[in-house]
């Protein structure tokens, strides 16, 4: 069985009978988990029940997310090197993420690194923000779309409307 | 004046000597086109009218333009913020 989460794979083998032994036969919770995070650990290398909470909790960002109907991805590790706005932000409407990126790009000022974009945009509180102004930029797009409708449908009607 | 073939269809010269007059964004253009081919024949005749077709150009281009200007504003005020944010963040890197 393999598992995705943010492009990275591990694959949980199943435990095997003195593995299960160890993990049921703990006398309290505290050793359980303590056995449970030296098995993830053995199982999967840098997986841990620290990264297991990690995870749980990016999870709860994407689900929050994606009820604002915009999926943002999580940027990946850091890493020292000029980065793309667009390249964290993979999977919210393409023309926002390109706008956003030039806008950043031409700020003499700004230095967009992977390490930098990756600790700001690790930020739920940006993740929201930028979640909430992509679904602007969206419906305004959205809405210029009934505005064509009703003018072609309609132009004398429209007028009135567009007018507005 | 129009032929459907499935979802094939022979351009409408009229329509596309419009649109290539019109001066609307390509994205516009398109969509203009798809909902002439869903009119009935009537409604399609209507829209041709020149001045007709150039008033609903009118209203389009005004809408995207206003639009335009709104998106603009949300991606720059959002920029502006982050590029605090960097700035301090960097700041803080420098200084630790």
């Amino acid at each position: 069985m393999a598992r995705k989460h943010d492009s990275k794979e591990f694959t949980v083998k199943p435990l095997s009978s003195p593995e299960l032994d160890a993990v049921h036969g703990a006398p309290n919770a505290r050793r359980v988990n303590e056995a449970a995070g030296e098995l993830l650990a053995q199982m999967g290398g840098a997986e841990t029940v620290e990264s297991t909470r990690k995870i749980k909790a990016q999870r709860g960002v994407e689900t929050h997310l994606a009820k604002l109907a915009v999926k943002v991805t999580l940027p990946e590790a850091a890493e020292s090197e000029s980065a793309s706005v667009a390249d964290f932000l993979s999977g919210v409407d393409e023309k926002f993420a390109a706008e956003l990126g030039n806008d950043l790009e031409a700020r003499p000022g700004v230095k967009l690194t992977k390490e930098a974009l990756a600790a700001i945009l690790g930020d739920a509180k940006w993740l929201e923000r930028i979640a909430e102004d992509c679904k602007e930029y969206v419906v305004l797009e959205q809405e210029h779309g009934a505005r064509v409708v009703a003018a072609v449908l309609g132009a004398d009607e429209s007028d009135e409307k567009l007018a507005a | 004046m129009v032929a459907c073939v499935g979802k094939q269809r022979m351009p409408n010269t009229q329509l596309e000597q419009l649109l290539a007059e019109s001066g609307m964004e390509t994205q516009d253009q398109h969509q203009v086109r798809r909902i002439f081919f869903a009119l009935t024949q009537e409604r399609q005749v209507e829209l041709l009218d020149r001045r007709r077709f150039e008033r609903a150009v009118a209203n389009i281009r005004a809408s995207r333009e206003r639009v335009r200007r709104e998106q603009e504003r949300i991606v720059h005020t959002l920029a502006d913020d982050l590029a605090d944010a960097l700035a301090s963040w960097q700041a803080r890197q420098k200084s630790a």
